[in-house]
């Protein structure tokens, strides 16, 4: 061997054990995150990191309970939007519902509720057009047994 | 009992879990950096010591790579170890890519690469013109970095001390004994050498090698 490769031999060898004597640390707590912003990176985004790569590959129990829940609730919600109608299309319904009442001579109070179209979420607007409904339905039968 | 997978989410959920991970990303920076110098080059294919670490997290995680804790009892030397290959593979990658074949049209009219020059046939195990100059590249850029490393611990005497010794063991209580330094005082200077090492960049170690290349 001559005497060039010797010593870069020797030098490869330095490295090697640099690196495998750097390998170790004793730092804990602020010394390592201190350490980690001394090279440049973020100990907050790394501890982010981990937590969104633990949330995603090794959930815990709540984690898991949690993400089961909210893909429930959203197949649930998924499920209903494919029957609901569009709002409009409810409010329509409502008033037609009030105009029969009032052809039957029914006293509307349903008629305040028009104000409050614009605040109603949608399920109340539903659950108006249901009890306006089943109220119709009531009127009409009396009106039919008064006609016999 | 669990499994490698569920004992290394355990223990990353557990309150030791955040300072493993940082002292991965902490190792990874720092084999990175002293790969890089060696080869001149940076993490190939837009990999970074954090995406590294990362990626071998979750190979554990997803029992793609698996920890064996009769082998290696502590995660944090089992994840280690497997980020180290990782880097060693990638930078593998790269040397391989720097070896280009050089063709050459011999005598008899044919054109060979340099796997078929002679020398390489005669000594099998040897290396073939581009391993050479890729070699003699390496050999540059090592030196530059060692030199630079010296100028850095200049006049500080257990630093230098230290360094003599790891030439020959990367073992602190053996430093310890060679050099006759107290072994806290040898961890002092590992911490100070790796504040040096994590302070020289890959572009002063390619100037440096450049520079003493044409001197």
């Amino acid at each position: 061997m001559t005497d060039k490769n010797k010593k870069s031999d020797e030098v490869a060898r330095f490295l090697d054990n640099l690196m495998s004597f750097l390998a170790d640390d004793d730092l804990r707590g602020k010394d390592l995150a201190e350490d980690l912003r001394a090279r440049g990176l973020n100990p907050d985004h790394i501890a982010d990191e981990l937590r969104d790569l633990l949330r995603e590959h090794a959930p815990t129990w709540s984690e898991k309970a949690e993400r089961e829940r909210l893909s429930a609730l959203e197949s649930f919600t998924g499920a209903r939007e494919t029957v609901h109608r569009p709002r409009m299309k409810t409010v329509e319904l409502i008033k037609q519902v009030v105009e029969q009442m009032r052809r039957l001579g029914a006293p509307v109070t349903a008629g305040a509720y028009h104000q409050k179209f614009q605040e109603a979420s949608d399920t109340d607007l539903e659950s108006l057009l249901e009890d306006l409904r089943t109220q119709y339905e009531l009127l009409n039968s009396q009106k039919n047994k008064d006609a016999q | 009992m669990p499994n490698g997978r569920e004992r290394a989410a355990d223990i990353l959920h557990g309150p030791e879990g955040q300072e493993i991970y940082f002292r991965l990303v902490r190792y990874a920076d720092m084999l990175a950096r002293i790969y890089g110098w060696r080869t001149g080059a940076v993490l190939p294919g837009s990999a970074s010591p954090r995406s590294i670490v990362h990626d071998v997290v979750v190979k554990v995680l997803e029992g793609t790579r698996s920890w064996d804790e009769r082998k290696e009892p502590a995660l944090l030397n089992a994840l280690k170890g497997m980020v180290r290959s990782e880097i060693g593979h990638l930078y593998e990658r790269v040397e391989e890519s720097l070896v280009e074949p050089i063709n050459v049209v011999l005598p008899d009219g044919e054109e060979r690469t340099g796997d078929f020059f002679p020398s390489t046939k005669l000594h099998p195990g040897g290396l073939n013109p581009e391993q050479h100059l890729l070699r003699q590249e390496r050999t540059k850029l090592e030196f530059a970095a060692l030199n630079l490393l010296l100028k850095e611990i200049e006049g500080n005497d257990d630093l230098e001390s230290v360094f003599l010794a790891l030439h020959e063991t990367d073992s602190p209580s053996e430093i310890a004994a060679k050099t006759n330094i107290p072994i806290q005082r040898v961890y002092s200077a590992r911490r100070e050498l790796d504040r040096i090492v994590a302070r020289i960049p890959l572009a002063r170690v390619v100037r440096t090698a450049r520079k003493e290349n044409e001197s």
